[in-house]
């Protein structure tokens, strides 16, 4: 019920900024979402190529989602596994979104660097939470990169880690973004 | 004609009714102040932070990326909070600041305030980004979209219940959140205010708010109906910056510069000034726990007192000499000044003023005593024409003289209750009695009830029907029930005249005198001065305010003795008030908790400071400098034994007057007693180890008995070598060095002991050896055969035999001998074999001469041989070689070949273990035994001499 529903919105989003084909609409190109576990008994890390988003700067307003299937690169097949089935549940939840607005309002189409804040809907595991997320911005040639690390804490998100593996998994997981977005015409 | 002008002027628009004490010092730009718990007054400028303790600023550098602080707050936890107009937010604690950064980043807009809810959640409004919260360690945003009236907030404040009230452009938001759940709801135009733009909001209790608007002034919320009162007054201020509850008056600060002081209940204004000098630009405006209003502005930091001000009217009436001074019943006063008399009434915010009486009758008079009696009716003094009575129902005076009874057409003071009034003139005290008709009837009461007594001051009637009179040179008297009274203790000369009276809370009567100010309490009499912290002896004027507290009145200020603590507060020159020069008992409390003062520059209106506020100085201990340089760190209170010089900074905080406070310091364990100082530093030099408790304590003059103490207890440790375990160790260390030394002296003892019973083994063995019958017998055989063949030899072999006793008995106590000295021993002893066996035995010594000066017991070489001779066959064809070598100088080798005797010699097995037991005890080296081969050799250590 709630994955489709989920998927819905998201797909809904994504499609009503693409359909907009206002010339400040910039979609992604590549996108790259690493995420960091450090525990104390062990460092997981692994990442997902295949980010998708769109940000309208008319509206100041974005969409960004990936599949959970999609990450790669664990320690082992039967950790991810777990990561899948046990945790993220990704067959009931399969995408984490994060949907909002830019709080600066900045010119997009002026090549440089700026450093902004988003607020949105971050929606891991099911689970929506409003965050406020920073992200550092390049606008060169006609491509703009954006990087954005921050933090997801698993019970914020009802990511319930059984007790036996807490030494592995760390309660505060490291979330990077890094994304190409291209101008649409 | 009486009534000759009538004034009615609802607001009073020019003057300044307010001293405004320019702050010396202050740093310029100062945009928002803050008082911490402590008391030390934040400010946050243009160009960073300081902080102010009354006497000096202290500044706390920003780093130099941010810009100038727009906002502070100080969080439960102690935590001072400073936000930049660049957004930047950064904690101070212990004096040091640290920028904050989050991972959320922080806005990139001003920051317009801060507060801590009463959940906790830690708030921030921005100038265009909304509001920024901070729950559970994340920060969340709550702007337009979340229902947030406007992006841009002007201030942010701490509602009635979980509520906090964003004050926007569109209106007023009232948030309420939890996570990101959040709730809000505006207060704008929509729903009836009458200005969209709300710049500051103002609580009274849970149920007004108070709205700062930016073009309409101010406005009244309900918060249980939602009800919204608007002042009836025109707003011609400007925008409304800072709004806040002051004195039980709503002030308002505005972008003009203007303060507006509001009636907290129908919001009329009732007065309002522009701070001197224009460009003050006025940014924020704080009360602190002293009561002292601050103001911040772009021109620097103003204070002021808002318990006092001057009465102001466009005419200028207030602001003449004031001669006597009467608040009514009927909520108004009169005030007489320039010959006048002027009856004031509320008219609205205001006041309307009457002339009822002037110069009368061409005389050149004054009015100098007011008196409003049980019925309302207002009695006036003259000099000279007489007494006024104004009936409370309104209608010309009627006028009293002599020819009606009284002593003189001058009246002092006044007094009475019930029907009963008395006037003190320079003639005698006159009685009056109200008549059933209205009418008064006049007897000198100086005959029939207060006989001997014709100067009265002050005439007071006190709660317990008593009457007590002021007198001139017969000190305190009373009347009670028809009997008059002198108090005897006021009966010494200084006391004798007395000028004012006032009854307390608890009804003790109160008195001033030239030399003091009297408080009768039964019938003990106290006299206070400057010693108990007045400013002088000799006050003008004395009333009891409605709480409770006893108001003295002098030159230079108003002294306050409060009633719940009996301390003295001073009012002076800090708060405005200095040569006023006021006539005798021009106060006097209304029926509003107010007192009006008649002074020489006008006419004051004293509002008690409620007991909330702070009386007395806070003294705070600010630090602790180590040998002069390193501070001691927070909470600090050991220190080592070399950290023994100290030096205590400590402020207290009195704004309103700083150098009025004295200090007193004592260190117990040192100081025997309280040390007086005008120094905000103590240093102690050169303190033993110990424990000690420094107590301070700061008062205004001579209140040192209810100063606060602040304590401050601390050790200083003893050095490493002074601590128990330390002399411990070291007596242990000296215990065990003496009990090895002991014990090896004893051992050494016991060897040399064990030596010398050895030695006098070895002697009595080898004596047995050599005296044994074998050895005789032998030596006695070959004596026989030489006899025979050579008599000249056989003396020889005699003397020979001799020698080899005698040198036996010299050297046989001896521990050591040279090994020269050995082999001349052995020598006799290898005469007399070689005479026995011939070339059958040959003794090889090959020894190298460094070798001969080593030392070796007595007598082994000489037991070893004896026991290779005693041991083997000699015979002529088989001759035995012993030889001697020391190969390497350290062990003397004494060799054989063995050629065992079929008939074994009887042994008493005791000279080799000899000669090892006394190696032993003399040295570590063995002796070695080597038997193989068909040789036996036995290994002597060669001693050093010195080695015994």
């Amino acid at each position: 019920m709630l994955t489709w529903y989920n998927y819905l919105v998201t797909s809904s989003i994504l499609l009503l900024l693409a359909g907009r084909l206002a010339a400040q609409t910039w979609a992604c190109e590549t996108g790259q979402v690493t995420f960091r576990s450090e525990a104390p008994l062990e460092l997981i890390s692994a990442s997902s190529n295949e980010l998708k988003g769109v940000i309208d700067a008319q509206t100041r307003t974005f969409a960004f989602s990936v599949m959970i299937r999609s990450f790669q690169g664990f320690n082992s097949p039967l950790q991810q596994e777990h990561f899948n089935e046990n945790y993220l549940e990704s067959n009931q939840y399969p995408k984490a979104t994060f949907s909002g607005k830019i709080i600066e309002d900045i010119d997009f189409t002026q090549p440089g660097t700026y450093t902004l804040r988003t607020k949105g809907i971050l929606t891991i595991h099911g689970v929506a939470q409003e965050r406020i997320i920073r992200a550092v911005v390049t606008v060169s040639g006609g491509v703009m990169r954006v990087n954005a690390p921050f933090t997801v804490a698993l019970i914020d998100h009802q990511i319930a880690i059984p007790k036996i593996v807490r030494q592995k998994i760390a309660e505060v997981i490291s979330v990077t973004v890094q994304a190409d977005m291209r101008a649409r015409r | 004609m009486h009534i000759a002008l009538l004034w009615i002027c609802p607001l009073w628009l020019w003057a300044q009714p307010y001293h405004v004490h320019t702050v010396p010092g202050a740093p310029p730009q100062a945009q928002v102040l803050l008082q911490d718990r402590q008391g030390m007054i934040w400010i946050g400028t243009g160009a960073g932070l300081l902080t102010h303790d009354g006497v000096s600023f202290r500044a706390i550098p920003s780093p130099s990326h941010v810009g100038g602080i727009t906002a502070l707050h100080e969080a439960p936890d102690g935590t001072c909070w400073a936000g930049y107009n660049d957004g930047h937010l950064a904690t101070v604690t212990m004096d040091t600041l640290r920028m904050f950064e989050p991972e959320e980043g922080t806005p990139a807009v001003a920051i317009t305030g801060m507060l801590t809810d009463r959940r906790g959640v830690f708030w921030v409004a921005t100038y265009g980004e909304g509001i920024y919260y901070l729950d559970g360690g994340r920060f969340y945003n709550l702007n337009t979209d979340d229902g947030l009236a406007d992006n841009v907030v002007y201030s942010l404040r701490q509602g009635p219940g979980q509520a906090v009230w964003a004050c926007t452009d569109q209106g007023v938001s009232i948030c309420e959140v939890s996570r990101a759940q959040k709730h809000v709801t505006t207060i704008s135009m929509a729903r009836g205010l009458p200005d969209n733009i709300v710049r500051d909001v103002w609580f009274s209790g849970d149920s007004v708010a108070w709205l700062g608007l930016y073009d309409y002034g101010v406005c009244q919320y309900r918060i249980a109906d939602s009800q919204l009162i608007t002042s009836p007054d025109v707003w011609t201020w400007g925008p409304v910056r800072r709004i806040q509850s002051v004195a039980g008056e709503v002030w308002v600060m505005t972008d003009h510069d203007e303060l507006v002081i509001l009636a907290p209940d129908d919001l009329r204004v009732r007065r309002h000034f522009r701070l001197a000098g224009s460009a003050a630009r006025l940014r924020d405006m704080m009360q602190d726990d002293e009561g002292n209003l601050w103001l911040a502005g772009q021109a620097g930091l103003f204070r002021l007192y808002p318990y006092v001000y001057w009465l102001e009217d466009p005419a200028g009436i207030t602001r003449q000499n004031i001669r006597a001074v009467q608040p009514d019943s009927a909520g108004g006063g009169w005030i007489a000044a320039g010959g006048s008399l002027y009856q004031l009434s509320p008219l609205g915010a205001g006041w309307s003023i009457t002339r009822r009486l002037t110069g009368v009758s061409g005389a050149e008079s004054e009015i100098i005593s007011l008196y409003e009696d049980p019925t309302g009716d207002v009695w006036a003094g003259t000099y000279g024409v007489g007494l006024y009575r104004f009936a409370a129902a309104g209608g010309p005076p009627r006028r009293y003289t002599t020819s009606d009874g009284l002593m003189a057409d001058n009246t002092l003071a006044m007094g009475g209750h019930g029907d009963e009034r008395w006037m003190a003139t320079s003639a005698g005290v006159t009685y009056g009695r109200l008549q059933g008709d209205g009418s008064y009837r006049f007897t000198n009461a100086a005959t029939s009830s207060l006989p001997g007594i014709t100067y009265v001051y002050d005439i007071l009637a006190d709660r317990q029907g008593r009457v007590w009179f002021g007198t001139d040179g017969k000190g305190l008297a009373y009347r009670d029930q028809g009997d008059l009274r002198q108090v005897a203790a006021t009966q010494a000369a200084e006391l004798k005249v007395i000028y004012g009276l006032a009854e307390d809370t608890q009804g003790h009567i109160w008195a001033t005198t030239a030399h003091g100010v009297l408080k009768l309490a039964g019938d003990s009499l106290a006299v206070l001065g400057p010693a108990q912290g007045l400013t002088t002896p000799d006050m003008q004027g004395i009333a009891r305010d409605v709480a409770g507290n006893i108001l003295l009145l002098h030159a230079n200020g108003l002294d306050i003795v409060s009633s719940r603590e009996g301390n003295v507060t001073r009012l002076g020159a800090y708060v405005g008030l200095s040569d006023l020069t006021p006539d005798l008992n021009t106060l006097q409390p209304d029926g509003q908790g107010r007192v009006w003062i008649g002074t020489e520059r006008g006419l004051l209106i004293y509002t008690p400071l409620p007991d909330t506020y702070r009386r007395r100085p806070r003294l705070l201990l600010d630090r602790i400098l180590i040998n002069l340089q390193e501070q001691a760190a927070a909470g600090q209170r050991v220190f080592r034994w070399h950290e023994n010089y100290l030096t205590f900074q400590f402020k207290a905080l009195w704004y309103q007057e700083p150098a009025a406070v004295q200090y007193q310091y004592q260190l117990v364990g040192y100081d025997l007693d309280w040390v007086n100082t005008l120094d905000r530093a103590v240093t102690y030099a050169q303190l033993k180890p110990g424990t000690y408790t420094l107590r301070l304590r700061a008062s205004l003059p001579e209140q040192w008995a209810r100063a606060e103490i602040v304590t401050y207890a601390f050790e200083i440790r003893p050095p490493f070598w002074q601590t128990p375990w330390f002399v411990l160790g070291i007596i242990l260390v000296f215990g065990t060095a003496l009990y090895f030394f002991i014990s090896t002296r004893e051992k050494r003892l016991r060897r040399a002991a064990q030596l010398e019973q050895e030695n006098i083994r070895f002697e009595l063995e080898t004596l047995r050896n050599q005296v044994n019958p074998h050895f005789l017998f032998n030596a006695f055989n070959t004596l026989v055969s030489l006899i025979e063949d050579n008599p000249r030899h056989a003396v020889n072999y005699v003397n020979r035999l001799s020698d080899f006793f005698r040198n036996m008995l010299e050297y046989r106590g001896r521990d050591l001998i040279t090994l020269r000295r050995e082999l001349d021993l052995l020598d006799d002893y290898r005469y007399l074999l070689q005479e026995r066996y011939g070339d059958a035995l040959r003794l090889e010594i090959d020894l190298k001469p460094e070798t001969l000066d080593l030392g070796i017991p007595p007598l082994t070489l000489q037991m070893l041989i004896e026991n290779a001779v005693k041991h083997n066959v000699i015979t002529h064809a088989l001759p035995l070689v012993i030889t001697l070598t020391a190969g390497d100088n350290t062990y003397l080798e004494v060799r054989n070949p063995i050629r065992k005797k079929r008939t074994p010699t009887t042994s008493t097995r005791l000279g080799l273990a000899n000669i090892r037991q006394r190696y032993h005890l003399l040295s570590q080296l063995p002796v070695v035994i080597h038997e193989d081969d068909g040789v036996f050799a036995v290994s002597v250590p060669l001693l050093p001499l010195s080695d015994v």
